[in-house]
């Protein structure tokens, strides 16, 4: 599999492959033998192609520290899934998951809204329920006002097109 | 005249790397050590290295070190003799060095007078020059609020439109013309009174690319007082100190002298006793002028004690002690140069956005020369709950190219992951052809912030820590584990 | 184990020969192979990248774990078929590994002719399938085609194992556990739309997935409703609404790293336990096989070199030395697994038949996987055979062999004709993968042989006729049958008609077996039983 890394406004792939004799790691065209050996206390040395380096390395989540040639570096994890999503186009449409109510209206057309922003809240069956934004990006329309019923299914808002 | 009185026991009103410097000299001298700590650093160094320790609390940690009734309380029930209130916090109130003095304990400072008229920007400014020493052309609203603006434009532009109740760098605008005059007096009163509740300003000088100069004093209750020394500032960014230095570079002895006397003779004016530092701004021509005097220990004090080979907090506890200064100002030499550079928790990349995050590794760099103040502790959160200085690093050389070198190797060699620092923008910094050359001034960062950026990282060091990255991250590395065999024999073959 | 001492000298003009033979065999089989896998029209790339989709090949990349090979199979199905307008058949099967597990991927092409399945498409699908039941495989469907190619419907939809035989693999595979992914990247009709709907997890492409019984063009015929694709299947339809689908993408790049979550889900499955160890490579460099294959079928050569260049170390015990000798058999390893191979060093006699019964019956009873490495021409005809019970040893060999619980796996070397294909285990007699080299054929008996006797059946008829024939004459008789027997028993009809699983470059075969060996382990391993062996 491809491994995403962002580190310093860039985002790298690489690709591990594990062999018989151990790993190597692709960078773009070029492969290289790599071996870690973690000393103590978060030092390391890492073995490219034979050459070995003194690092020391700390993990948390999907982030990775590394510090290596006089300075600090924050390595992040890119998740594969989440970065083919955002070139596409995406979720544009917000329908009604059941039939019911528009309780309030939390968004305005043409307001921006990050994702899992409250767009409106509805009710149904005696439930409240928040109808979140499913990306960042523009509201472009939302038909329906406070006290509307609608249908399962029902446009209850929808978002610009993304352009990339 | 209050005859010598032995402390036995100080209590630190402060926190982080300065509490543990502080303790430290306690330490030495013999003294006990008391330290006042909030709930979120129970295990903190500073706590494991003081003698004793007591909670404070409040609706936010600052809010806890700033309450003065509460320490005081804490020093009774400690019989504490003394409180050191480092640098920030209480450190500069008035209120509290009496109160600390009414309740029968020393105050490792100076007199709450000297605090409330240094304290006192505007009065400060007409107080130095009333005795003479160079101030800044300025002019001050609240003489007459109908001909501000008309005095201020007679200084001259540029001008600089200030807060009174200001400080700390901030609420401050530059005006280049009357147009521009009048649009700064009505933003920074808006300011003022939305920040500092007080919508009065005053109109200085602003002085184009000038040199930011302090001079360390220390006087004692017997009328002694000498300087230690000047310090250069100038590596600031938004008012905030980056890196600072002693002896200030390529500094003319003539002008030296003149400042060191006047910083002596401004402190001596004030009636000034315990350790202090008096701030000058030095124009490009040569001329220069009081900024303001700080009546406390400073964050960049190491760099003196660098240089001189003197212990401040040590002087601090001798003089609260009542003792006389056995120092002579002719024989405090300097040697050599020591630079300090201001480790912070921020993103560069990001406009220098605080960070925050876990200490997950700390190995501070270490050798001859070389001194690393933290309040760091392995597996310590870094919020934004206080300043995003996390530790001094200070070197000293035999000279200022031995320093920066030495600097810069310590900087390398400094180990810290969790949380981003400045510590590789500072390495460039240093680095920079204008720095090693000593042409400093209080803009630099900005004048040089393209040429300061981090370069793309080079491909050799770059695939390296991509494969640490791959190696250590659990995400990746489980998933080329199971290769079985024996695909991962074969390799990528295609039939 | 003891190495196979080899008596190939590479400085032989007759080395030298064979190998410059070979070598442009195998250069004929690439560049077919080749033009097959990417050779496309201009307009029907520029389609395709209109429509935003990835070529099929690039599809199976981003699929795949890096670093790890992939055994395709039959990638030159249809390669004598339908004028050629239907490379590969329209689609790629083959065996890889995803998020570290062994999975069949059937990947349908869209870049000519839609993807629209031939009736050698739906073969080659229904084979994958029938691989992936036997081998316990978990599937991943990357669907993308048009539905059946009509005017052939005859073909390919009312028998046996035409279409229909898709969907009860499906159902057969899921009814024994093996997972199927489908990752819907292009249109799914008809029939089509089960292949998702028969799935245990669908991936779908928004924009261009769709899944339907009938598309928009039947709908209106049928009942006049007008209604676009997106609109009567596409995406958001399936995964929010009706539930044929679980996963909605917005690329393709996203709809495949989906479809490797979620294999990275399956559970690991637990192999037969079979011998293994540490694998070593072959001591002799497997690149001499092309200097072993003789340029005539008719010249026989020793097996034993070609097993010294596919098992590990070179190293092969064989079994009855001295009996049976034109049947050569014994055990040896290939990527660390204790494998049986049985190889043809001539016509099988009473004694080499009775032997590879033998031998067969150890390797069930010992748990030992089974390799064929056929070069055999058939079973000894004659009286003096005949009255030795030739039928009946080798109706014994292929008893044995038939009701073998030990998976087989069988490599065409060079020649397959008649019975012996049979006693060899050829296609029928369900060896997990078979593969062929390039250079081989296969038929009922040799194109010299068969040519001949058709073309004496034509000339007795004529002469009865009262025609007298001349040289010419029966030239011009005898010359079609045999070139047309020559094309239809080449390997590369084999393979196009898909009695193959894939010719193999010979270099290839080690690497090919390896992966076969690995998945038949999949599957459990019964305790041996037979039926009557005619004693």
């Amino acid at each position: 599999m491809r491994a995403k890394f962002a580190l310093e406004g860039g985002v790298y792939e690489v690709t591990p492959v594990r062999r018989a004799d151990g790993v190597a790691i692709g960078f773009g065209e070029r492969v290289r033998r790599a071996s870690l050996r973690m000393l103590d206390e978060g030092e390391a040395i890492v073995t490219l192609d034979g050459r070995p380096a003194r690092v020391w390395i700390a993990v948390q989540g999907d982030e990775v520290f590394v510090h290596a040639a006089g300075r600090a570096w924050r390595v992040a994890v890119v998740d594969e899934i989440a970065a083919a999503h955002g070139h596409g186009a995406a979720d544009d449409t917000v329908l009604a998951p059941m039939p019911g109510t528009v309780v309030a209206v939390a968004a305005a057309p043409g307001g921006a809204v990050r994702r899992g922003d409250t767009i409106l809240v509805i009710e149904s069956m005696k439930l409240e329920t928040a109808i979140r934004a499913p990306r960042d990006g523009i509201v472009a329309t939302l038909p329906l006002a406070a006290g509307a019923t609608f249908d399962r299914g029902a446009v209850l808002a929808t978002l610009q097109p993304e352009t990339s | 005249m209050p005859g010598p009185r032995r402390l036995r026991r100080v209590l630190v009103a402060n926190r982080g790397e300065i509490a543990v410097r502080i303790t430290r000299t306690l330490r030495a001298l013999g003294i006990a050590s008391v330290v006042v700590y909030h709930a979120d650093e129970a295990d903190g160094p500073a706590i494991r290295e003081a003698d004793e320790a007591y909670e404070l609390t409040g609706e936010t940690p600052v809010a806890a070190y700033l309450d003065g009734a509460q320490i005081v309380a804490i020093a009774r029930r400690c019989a504490a003799d003394a409180i050191h209130p480092g640098y920030g916090f209480l450190s500069e109130n008035a209120a509290f060095a009496e109160a600390v003095r009414d309740a029968g304990i020393a105050f490792i400072g100076p007199s709450a007078q000297a605090i409330r008229l240094m304290g006192d920007k505007v009065g400060s400014r007409e107080f130095v020059r009333r005795h003479g020493f160079p101030v800044a052309p300025s002019a001050y609203e609240e003489d007459d609020p109908a001909s501000f603006a008309e005095r201020a434009a007679a200084i001259g532009f540029p001008l600089l439109v200030k807060a009174s109740a200001g400080g700390g760098g901030k609420g401050m605008h530059v005006a280049r013309d009357r147009v521009e005059l009048a649009e700064r007096i009505e933003t920074a009163r808006r300011e003022a009174a939305r920040y500092f509740g007080d919508g009065r300003l005053y109109c200085e000088r602003y002085i184009e690319r000038p040199r930011h100069i302090e001079v360390q004093v220390i006087g004692d209750e017997h009328g002694r007082l000498v300087h230690l020394w000047e310090r250069e500032c100038s590596i600031q960014r938004r008012f905030q100190k980056i890196v600072e230095e002693a002896p200030a570079p390529g500094l003319d002895p003539a002008l030296r002298a003149r400042v060191l006397d006047a910083a002596v003779g401004i402190a001596r004016a004030a009636g000034y006793s315990n350790a202090g530092t008096v701030e000058f701004i030095l124009a490009p021509e040569g001329d220069f002028y009081f900024l303001e005097m700080n009546t406390r220990l400073q964050v960049e004090h190491p760099v003196t004690e660098m240089i001189t080979g003197l212990d401040l907090v040590a002087l601090q506890v001798r003089v609260a002690e009542g003792e006389p200064l056995a120092l002579e100002q002719a024989a405090i030499e300097r040697l050599g140069h020591s630079i300090e550079c201001r480790i912070c928790a921020e993103d560069p990349a990001a406009d220098f956005a605080p960070a925050i995050g876990t200490v997950l590794r700390l190995r501070p760099p270490a050798g001859p020369g070389v001194r690393f103040d933290s309040g760091l502790a392995p597996g310590q959160r870094i919020t934004t709950a206080y300043d995003p200085m996390l530790a001094k690093l200070v070197v000293h050389g035999a000279s200022r190219e031995a320093a920066i070198a030495r600097m810069r190797a310590a900087l390398r060699e400094l180990v810290l992951l969790g949380v981003t620092t400045n510590a590789a923008y500072l390495d460039r910094l240093l680095g920079h052809a204008e720095f090693a050359a000593g042409r400093l001034h209080t803009g630099f960062v900005v004048e040089h912030a393209a040429a300061l950026g981090a370069p793309p990282p080079d491909p050799e060091t770059l695939e390296l820590v991509l494969a640490a990255a791959t190696l250590s991250s659990r995400t990746v590395r489980d998933l080329t584990r199971h290769v079985p065999e024996p695909y991962a024999s074969i390799g990528a073959w295609r039939n | 184990m003891r190495r196979i001492q080899t008596a190939i000298d590479t400085n032989s003009p007759t080395y030298k020969r064979y190998r410059a033979r070979m070598l442009e065999v195998v250069a004929e089989f690439r560049r077919r192979q080749d033009e097959a896998r990417h050779r496309r029209a201009e307009r029907d790339l520029q389609r395709l990248a209109r429509q935003s989709k990835l070529r099929v090949h690039e599809r199976i990349a981003l699929l795949l774990d890096p670093g790890t090979p992939f055994l395709e199979l039959s990638s030159l199905a249809a390669c004598m078929a339908y004028g050629g307008e239907a490379p590969q058949a329209g689609v790629v099967t083959g065996i890889g590994v995803v998020s570290g597990r062994e999975v069949m991927i059937h990947a349908d092409d869209s870049s000519t002719k839609g993807g629209a399945w031939y009736p050698l498409s739906v073969k080659k699908i229904v084979r994958a399938l029938d691989i992936a039941i036997e081998n316990r495989l978990p599937v991943v469907h990357l669907c993308d085609s048009a539905g059946g190619f009509l005017p052939l419907q005859h073909d390919l939809f009312p028998d046996r194992y035409n279409g229909g035989r898709t969907y009860r693999n499906q159902s057969i595979l899921s009814k024994l556990g093996c997972q199927q992914v489908a990752v819907v990247l292009g249109h799914c009709t008809a029939g089509g739309a089960y292949v998702p709907g028969l799935s245990d997890y669908a991936v779908i492409v928004r924009g261009n997935g769709g899944i339907f019984l009938g598309g928009p063009p039947l709908v209106k015929a049928a009942t006049g409703e007008v209604v676009s694709a997106d609109e009567l299947g596409g995406a958001d339809l399936h995964t929010r609404i009706s539930g044929t689908a679980d996963y909605p993408a917005a690329t393709e790049e996203e709809a495949i790293a989906i479809a490797r979550e979620i294999v990275g889900t399956f559970t690991l499955r637990r192999k037969a336990e079979v011998d293994w160890e540490e694998p070593e490579p072959p001591y002799y460099d497997p690149a001499e096989l092309y200097g072993i294959i003789p340029d005539d079928i008719k010249v026989q050569f020793d097996m034993r070199e070609v097993i010294a260049r596919i098992v590990d170390g070179s190293r092969f015990h064989e079994y009855q030395p001295a009996y049976g000798t034109t049947l050569v058999c014994g055990f040896a390893r290939l990527w660390g697994w204790k494998v049986g191979i049985l190889a043809n060093n001539g016509v099988l006699f009473n004694d080499s038949s009775l032997k590879a019964a033998h031998f067969m019956e150890l390797c069930n009873q010992n748990r030992t996987p089974m390799i064929f490495l056929q070069n055999i021409t058939g079973y000894m005809v004659g009286r003096e055979y005949e009255k030795a019970g030739i039928t009946k040893d080798g109706a014994k060999m292929i008893m044995v062999q038939a009701c073998s619980e030990v998976p087989k796996l069988t490599v065409i070397c060079n020649g397959s004709f008649g019975a012996g294909n049979y006693g060899m285990c050829g296609r029928a007699f369900d060896p997990r993968l078979l593969f062929m080299w390039p250079q081989g054929q296969i038929s009922v008996m040799g194109a010299e042989q068969a040519a001949n006797t058709l073309a004496e059946v034509k000339i007795r008829q004529l002469e009865r006729e009262g025609k007298v024939l001349s040289a010419a004459d029966i030239a011009a008789i005898r010359e079609p049958i045999l070139s047309e027997y020559e094309r239809m028993s080449s390997a590369y009809y084999s393979t196009s008609e898909l009695w193959d699983d894939g010719l193999l470059d010979p270099v290839d075969t080690r690497n090919a077996l390896g992966i076969g060996l690995s998945v038949a382990l999949n599957a459990p391993i019964g305790e041996p039983r037979y039926g009557v062996l005619r004693l």
